[in-house]
């Protein structure tokens, strides 16, 4: 599993590597939390039903996108690590998992797509999965897009409570997304198995998120979940809902109904900084023997950056213009490479080579002008070993035509 | 024999003389065009600075006399115009430093000339209205004239990549109302006929485009996110996959409803066309490490 895992990363990044020239953008995000769970079903990147340990946990994770599109195609791939230590004797929760999704937009409304993943997860035992799911979206308006998805799921644990076993479960999603409001977002969906009737294993969940402002967002979610499945009487098993189908050796038919609830919080405190809170409580009503209650707490920090190189940064200058005081503006410029930068433009009347641009860190380069209100055309011209050459901008950057087959950036002067 | 031949050497210094009194009378013609037309661009109000200057660059780039003069001569119809001449100058400088050949520089300038003619012919028609004259006074850093050839010089971009002096029109129409006047700055609207060869395209449709131009004017977007939007947007429909057209229905919904620029901006940055603000979370990751990837599986 192993190997696929790592085969599937490879064999989605060397295409996009190649398809480098289209747009592209990567995003690392890394994660990292700490939190308390009295049943591993709500611990992140666990969720496995297991009450026996309650412990607290810390958690990282730095998991990577790349985003690449092209006319009506995209495809998002996903991957990345999580190093989970337990503040009891179990071992850390490690490992990584690959996702990818693929679209096609065949119409206004309507997205053809597949998704596929894997993951192998190890600690004090060991889990592997693999899916792949065709994905079929309807966007009947801007602000409400129903998806429709089916596939199959392979699972391989080993020992897991001392057995190795593996299987495959056939499942199907039907997931909604709608904008009520500018601030209100409510996603849903119910979640099946083929395998059984629809009464017997049926999982649902809703959450509504309000945006409180541009950097406060809070969700509230909540959820319930019904099985009719084969559950541990015997044997030394916890018991519980099948949620990582339980090897067992005495088996009674009884009816799960868990009924779940969560609130989220996550605050922006600077741009690509977040602090993030979430709780999470579940109830298990039983018709065979209890009702159980069990609560997940944690709070961390979220980094996202994109990543040079691939994409989240272009090539070329990335000029950012400034006010200092009321009349001076600088330009810093990001740029990679030798020789001397300069600032030529309306406001010096192109003449050459222009205004010297300071070196203020590596890769970093500025110059100050003073022009009056207006519209100005500028370029950066580099000169190096005699030799000049202008630098084009980035894509991100505003440019005009200049009438002669290149680009002129565009400063307006209040 | 030898009167034969003194009669071909008088032939050919009859020859050679008609041929260099030809090329000095014409390079004199030359001389007297530029002179004359200098002498023109001086009457038409343009400075003898800005003439020198080109003249010196020109003869640093080995530009002859005769190309100058179609160099300079759209700046100087220009001017006896009343437009701004300026905008051929700063052109010429710029391709003269760019190492752009007379050969090619020459149609762009004279094509600048026609395009400032049907820039203008929307543009003075809008300055002279009485809540468009109060917005410049109000501000106070432009006069009038300074505003006008600034908006003609944005407007000839637009007119010179395709012929949108009618989508020029339609935009300033939709601006000069005080509902947006009032809550934006000459600088902005500048910006805003910057912007318009820039937008998707389906966004350039008259209409379409004045109404979002508005109202992210009366939404209070500055120059600067002004022209961001284009950018923006682009990124957008690229993140979104959206068509252009659903991307501008998103987008003017969000002004609508009031989402300050800079949030708006943010949002399209990262393909959130729908509404709500910026995240930091890269899309379809927001749901996965917290809460597994759904029943049987993470």
């Amino acid at each position: 599993m192993k190997k696929i895992l790592v085969a599937m990363i490879g064999s989605f990044l060397i295409p996009l590597h190649c398809m480098k020239a289209q747009s592209l953008d990567s995003f690392l995000t890394i994660d990292s939390k700490a939190g308390f769970s009295t049943n591993t079903f709500l611990n992140p990147f666990l969720s496995e039903w297991d009450r026996t340990e309650n412990s607290g946990y810390a958690m990282v994770s730095p998991i990577g996108q790349l985003f690449f599109s092209d006319g009506r195609f995209s495809m998002d791939v996903t991957g990345g690590f999580v190093f989970e230590p337990f503040f009891d004797d179990r071992d850390t929760w490690h490992g990584g998992l690959a996702v990818a999704e693929a679209r096609y937009r065949v119409g206004r409304s309507v997205i053809l797509g597949v998704e596929t993943g894997g993951s192998y997860f190890s600690s004090f035992f060991t889990r592997q999965l693999f899916w792949m799911q065709p994905k079929l979206t309807w966007q009947p308006s801007l602000f409400t897009k129903v998806s429709f998805k089916a596939g199959s799921t392979f699972r391989d644990y080993e020992n897991f409570r001392e057995e190795d076993f593996d299987d495959r479960l056939d499942l199907y999603a039907v997931e909604f997304e709608t904008w009520p409001a500018l601030n209100w977002q409510i996603q849903g969906g119910i979640f099946g198995n083929f395998n059984t009737s629809l009464s017997d294993n049926l999982s649902s969940n809703i959450s509504v998120r309000r945006v409180f402002s541009n950097s406060l967002r809070i969700s509230l979610r909540v959820g319930a979940d019904r099985f009719s499945n084969e559950i541990v009487t015997g044997g030394d098993g916890p018991g519980g809902p099948p949620f990582g189908g339980f090897p067992t050796e005495t088996l009674t038919e009884e009816t799960d109904v868990l009924f779940k609830t969560g609130a989220a919080v996550s605050y922006e405190l600077f741009p690509a900084f977040s602090v993030t809170m979430n709780a999470d409580h579940v109830s298990l009503f039983s018709t065979g023997t209890q009702t159980l209650s069990d609560v997940h707490l944690s709070a961390g920090v979220r980094y996202t950056l994109p990543i040079s190189g691939i994409g989240g940064k272009r090539e070329g200058a990335e000029p950012n213009w400034k006010l200092n005081g009321k009349q001076v503006l600088i330009l810093k410029v990001d740029y990679k490479g030798s020789g001397i930068l300069y600032l030529t433009g309306d406001f010096n009347d192109w003449e050459k080579p222009g205004i010297a641009m300071n070196r203020q860190k590596p890769g970093q380069y500025a110059a100050s002008i003073s022009p009056e209100s207006g519209a100005y055309e500028y370029k950066i011209l580099l000169v190096e070993n005699g030799e000049e050459r202008w630098i084009d901008f980035t894509a991100d950057t505003f440019t005009v035509n200049d009438g002669f087959g290149g680009e002129n950036g565009v400063i307006i002067i209040e | 024999m030898k009167k034969k031949k003194h009669k071909k050497l008088i032939l050919s210094f009859l020859a050679t003389l008609c041929l260099v009194t030809a090329a000095f009378t014409d390079a004199s013609s030359q001389e007297r065009g530029l002179t004359d037309l200098i002498s023109q661009a001086r009457s038409a109000g343009i400075e003898q600075a800005d003439i020198s200057r080109l003249q010196n660059r020109a003869a640093e780039r080995g530009i002859s006399d005769e190309q100058l003069v179609r160099i300079l001569r759209p700046a100087v119809e220009m001017a006896e115009q009343n437009l701004p001449a300026d905008i051929v100058f700063q052109k010429a400088f710029e391709g003269i430093a760019k190492g752009i050949p007379a050969g090619r520089m020459i149609p762009v300038l004279e094509g600048l000339r026609g395009h400032s003619v049907q820039a203008a012919s929307v543009i003075d028609p809008w300055m002279q209205r009485e809540e468009v004259k109060s917005f410049i006074a109000k501000e106070g850093k432009r006069t009038e004239t300074g505003f006008r050839n600034e908006m003609i010089r944005a407007g000839v971009k637009s007119v010179s990549l395709e012929n949108q002096t009618r989508r020029i029109e339609q935009l300033l129409n939709a601006i000069d109302n005080s509902s947006v006047l009032d809550k934006t700055t000459p600088a902005s609207v500048l910006a805003a006929v910057n912007i318009m060869p820039d937008l998707p395209e389906s966004a350039r449709r008259g209409e379409v485009m004045s109404s979002l131009i508005s109202k992210a004017l009366g939404n209070g977007f500055n120059a600067e996110e002004m022209q961001k939007l284009p950018v923006a947007m682009n990124a957008a429909q690229r993140r979104s996959q959206l068509p252009a057209a659903t991307v501008m229905e998103g987008v003017s919904n969000q002004l609508q409803g009031g989402i300050p620029a800079e949030q708006i901006l943010q949002n399209l940055f990262n393909g959130n066309v729908s509404a709500g603000p910026p995240g930091n979370i890269p899309r379809g990751l927001e749901n996965r490490p917290d809460r597994g990837r759904g029943n049987g599986r993470n």
